[in-house]
């Protein structure tokens, strides 16, 4: 389990951050690239998540001036990550579907199936979904869920239940069995 | 004591693991983050004078500067349009010695309900009526102030040309003619006229509506409308129609009303027509007569074809929902649109 890096002063990591300090910054990235990861995948392509988690940093680190409230950071990312995701369907509405299945690394049978639970995942209403790969994909404790995004202990605790339950009501019916 | 256990492990992450919940993160364990193979790109830091832009010492002299600037930009428009308010009409020599009540005006005078302005053929003179709009008096030309009150300003252009740009609520402001009279519905125009009636009116922004007797038509901008003595309006007509087809016009209108003579010119007009002409026979279409209006409603559904739900028979009775969805392929503006026209208030 990843230890949970959060920083102890966050606002003064982004008060030095916007005055140019990269270190400061490098700090920040690394408290928040795991939920950010983890937003990203409830919505894109695995393929397309590192690409697009540069361009969220990449845009925080511009934006980061017009963040009214330091200690904020985290909802504020998750936000430019939910819109990055929109843009990146916006542009690619053309271009062909990129397969989970493929793009991530591992023995071919092992990555349809983690593919086809992502799949169940992505299809659970969006309070749920991203809270749960936030849960099972990074790791992260509901606690620490609450921390990163900004979303309150008694929210993050609801998503997960009720969204670990209906996974697994869908996980149930794709069983060859039915699940009896 | 499994609802228990799963429950603590799904929220702590950590201690005895729920069976199922370890087989999915064990499944999903290849899409977690690691740490990027490529570190983030050089970071460019916000310009200077973007961070100073959302800094609070920048931000409040930023708005007190833009508040100034508006204060300094408005304040002597709108001490000049209080200078007349609603029921006083200050008339300014432009050119030339302008005439009112039949004395000189050298700078400005003061002209009252009743007043007489007259322009010989060198000068020129400027009426301030309240904050409804400026009306030039053009050279050779004879205006009376025949209404002057709140809510309700009337000129009467006996003879010559007048243009008027108007800041007024549609229906406040009007000039009379010899002829019809122009309703100003928010819109510049110029009128022209001589004593017996013949003359012009142009429309260059919004609407302008010409009655006369029980008739009336509204003329869109761009369009114009001919005055001449007697009791019948002219059809409006774009200005950039063909020669042929304002020719034929006129004839249709004023000319002479036997059979023969209607038919040659709406023959004419229809030949020549563009479908921008067809706002013409729309307003036509109120006074044709018989077989004029099936040639009218053919023609025009030729050039500009009616949008669904309208249909022939009923353009031929005059159905006016359909004749206005039927303008709608126009797209002539509905009423004067502020957001485009607001240069309208500025003096030319």
């Amino acid at each position: 389990m990843p230890p949970d890096t959060a920083p102890p002063d966050v606002a003064g990591l982004v008060l030095a951050a916007r005055g140019g300090d990269h270190a400061a910054f490098q700090e920040i990235y690394r408290s928040y690239a795991r939920m950010v990861h983890g937003v990203l995948l409830a919505r894109v392509p695995y393929a397309a998540v590192e690409d697009l988690m540069q361009e969220v940093f990449l845009q925080a680190y511009r934006q980061l001036p017009r963040l009214r409230d330091p200690g904020a950071i985290g909802g504020w990312l998750a936000a430019i990550a939910r819109n990055a995701s929109r843009d990146f369907f916006r542009r690619s509405r053309e271009t062909a579907e990129l397969s989970d299945e493929h793009a991530a690394p591992g023995n071919p049978d092992a990555a349809a199936e983690a593919a086809g639970v992502l799949r169940l995942i992505r299809g659970l209403p969006e309070a749920y979904r991203e809270t749960l790969l936030l849960r099972l994909v990074e790791g992260m404790s509901g606690e620490e869920i609450s921390r990163r995004t900004g979303l309150s202990s008694g929210s993050v605790r609801v998503n997960l239940h009720r969204g670990m339950k209906l996974l697994r009501e869908r996980l149930e019916g794709r069983r060859p069995d039915g699940g009896n | 004591m499994a609802g228990i256990s799963e429950h603590d492990y799904l929220w702590e992450a950590v201690g005895e693991a729920d069976p199922e919940i370890a087989r999915l993160e064990q499944a999903l364990r290849n899409y977690r983050f690691r740490e990027p193979a490529r570190p983030l790109p050089a970071l460019v830091p916000a310009a200077k004078w973007q961070r100073m832009w959302w800094s609070r010492a920048f931000r409040i002299p930023a708005y007190a500067a833009a508040a100034a600037l508006l204060v300094f930009l408005v304040c002597p428009w709108a001490v000049r349009r209080m200078a007349y308010p609603g029921d006083h009409c200050g008339a300014y020599c432009m050119t030339g010695a302008p005439r009112v009540n039949g004395r000189a005006v050298v700078t400005s005078a003061e002209i009252g309900s009743g007043g007489v302005i007259e322009t010989d053929n060198a000068s020129e003179a400027e009426l301030r009526i309240g904050w409804v709009g400026r009306v030039k008096v053009l050279p050779d030309s004879r205006v009376r102030v025949a209404e002057l009150r709140r809510g309700r300003y009337r000129l009467a252009l006996e003879r010559g040309k007048i243009s008027a740009r108007t800041l007024a609520p549609p229906f406040t402001f009007a000039v009379d003619t010899p002829g019809p009279t122009a309703y100003d519905v928010g819109c510049a125009f110029t009128l022209e006229t001589d004593e017996h009636g013949s003359g012009l009116l142009r429309v260059t922004s919004g609407w302008v509506q010409l009655e006369l007797e029980a008739s009336e038509v509204m003329i869109p901008a761009g369009a114009a409308s001919l005055l001449r003595p007697g009791a019948t309006l002219g059809t409006p007509y774009f200005e950039d129609a063909p020669e042929a087809f304002r020719a034929a016009l006129e004839r249709l209108d004023f000319g002479a009303q036997d059979a023969a003579s209607r038919d040659a010119a709406l023959a004419e007009l229809l030949a020549a027509a563009r479908p921008r002409d067809v706002f013409s026979f729309m307003e036509l279409l109120r006074t044709a007569r018989g077989g004029e209006r099936r040639r009218l409603v053919d023609r025009g559904m030729e050039l500009l074809p009616p949008p669904p739900g309208v249909t022939r028979a009923g353009l031929l009775r005059g159905d006016e929902a359909m004749l206005h969805a039927w303008r709608g392929q126009l797209g002539i503006p509905e009423a004067k649109q502020w957001w485009l026209d607001w240069r309208d208030i500025l003096p030319q």
